[in-house]
């Protein structure tokens, strides 16, 4: 049964598959356009979006309710890439470096940027910021979430969010002045 | 306070914190800080826009890749490679090949009893020589193929000629050495 403007009730089907990949459409492309922002890669998304729903579907009769799908698959959204970027932390890395050092060598500093160029500048360097960073900034920025919400997700304290977007920020900027040879400090 | 100090306060103000004392009167004074806070604004905006990369939509087929059975399949599985590992033709062959040994006229290779005793017990390691000297398959090599040795050392040079007479104790091997000079 649907509700108007919610997502569909988990309970009922609990052994309905249809209902179920029903949900999983309505709910993949936010879920892996999530789960890109915070692994920069659309393999990792995929696989996240796939462990992500595997694990909804079995623990979907600890759900309560309707309004309880989407905060949940966020919530393991987020701690999947967090596992999943602290074990691929170097090659992470070395994937960076490659993505900022290509659209380095093909923007020039003394000229604009071509539009796409700069999208992936953005994303290049927002996969350049700590993991906790990253992610306090995707939840905050993108996904809309409160300080309070980003706090619930990563286990932290409020504050401890308001200073890890602070210096993501700050680093996002001196990024991306840096590769976009924009003047400033 | 220098402008880097107030970095932290613009990043919070652009977060929707309320300014800091004195944000306002600086940024109203100093250009770099305000440029700053165009900046971050602009970043934060370009953050917003950027699209989503296109993917493909997923496709669900139940649990895929994951493989999940009930205890009573745990059990069976566990009881089939019990058989398999104790069924007596599975059994592997507890002695190890034997080692072929090229023994020249006049020395016995290993008896057989003396062969077992040493694949029984545990072989013991050896201290490390520090003296620099050819290893056990070395001095073999050199008792029973003296022809190659004279190729191998360069003239002028001496070297000692062993025999090895092995004895019932495996671990007891009898060197005899003497001296020859090849010009």
């Amino acid at each position: 049964m649907t509700v108007d403007g919610a997502l569909p009730g988990v309970q009922p089907m609990i052994d309905d598959v249809a209902a179920f990949e029903a949900l999983v459409r309505q709910n993949d492309r936010w879920i892996v356009a999530l789960a890109s922002r915070l692994t920069g890669r659309v393999e990792d998304a995929q696989e996240v979006a796939q462990e992500a729903f595997s694990r909804l579907h079995a623990n979907r009769k600890s759900i309560g309710s309707d309004e309880q799908v989407r905060p949940w698959l966020r919530t393991v959204t987020v701690n999947l890439c967090r596992d999943l970027a602290r074990k691929r932390a170097r090659s992470l890395v070395v994937v960076n470096e490659e993505c900022v050092a290509r659209a380095a060598v093909e923007s020039n500093p003394e000229t604009h940027a071509s539009h796409r160029q700069r999208e992936e500048i953005l994303r290049a360097a927002l996969l350049r910021l700590s993991e906790k960073e990253r992610t306090a900034l995707v939840l905050r920025e993108l996904e809309g979430l409160t300080t309070m919400e980003v706090a619930t997700i990563n286990g932290v304290t409020e504050a401890a969010v308001r200073g890890d977007i602070m210096r993501a920020r700050l680093k996002l900027r001196k990024l991306l002045a840096k590769r976009l040879g924009r003047e400033g400090q | 306070m220098s402008c880097e100090k107030w970095e932290e306060p613009i990043a919070l103000l652009v977060d929707g914190e309320p300014p800091a004392d004195g944000l306002a009167e600086h940024l109203e004074r100093c250009a770099t800080c305000s440029q700053l806070l165009q900046d971050l604004r602009a970043d934060q905006i370009a953050l917003r826009t950027v699209p989503e990369l296109d993917v493909a939509p997923l496709q669900w087929t139940g649990r895929r890749g994951r493989i999940r059975t009930g205890w009573w399949a745990t059990a069976a599985i566990a009881a089939g490679l019990a058989i398999v590992f104790a069924w007596p033709g599975n059994r592997p062959d507890p002695l190890p090949p034997q080692p072929k040994w090229d023994n020249p006229p006049g020395l016995s290779p290993p008896k057989p009893a003396v062969a077992a005793k040493i694949r029984k017990k545990p072989r013991r390691i050896a201290p490390k020589k520090q003296i620099d000297s050819p290893a056990r398959d070395d001095w073999a090599q050199i008792l029973f193929e003296p022809p190659e040795l004279e190729k191998r050392l360069p003239r002028g040079s001496t070297s000692e000629v062993a025999m090895q007479i092995q004895t019932s104790n495996p671990d007891v091997v009898i060197l005899l050495l003497k001296e020859e000079r090849f010009e």
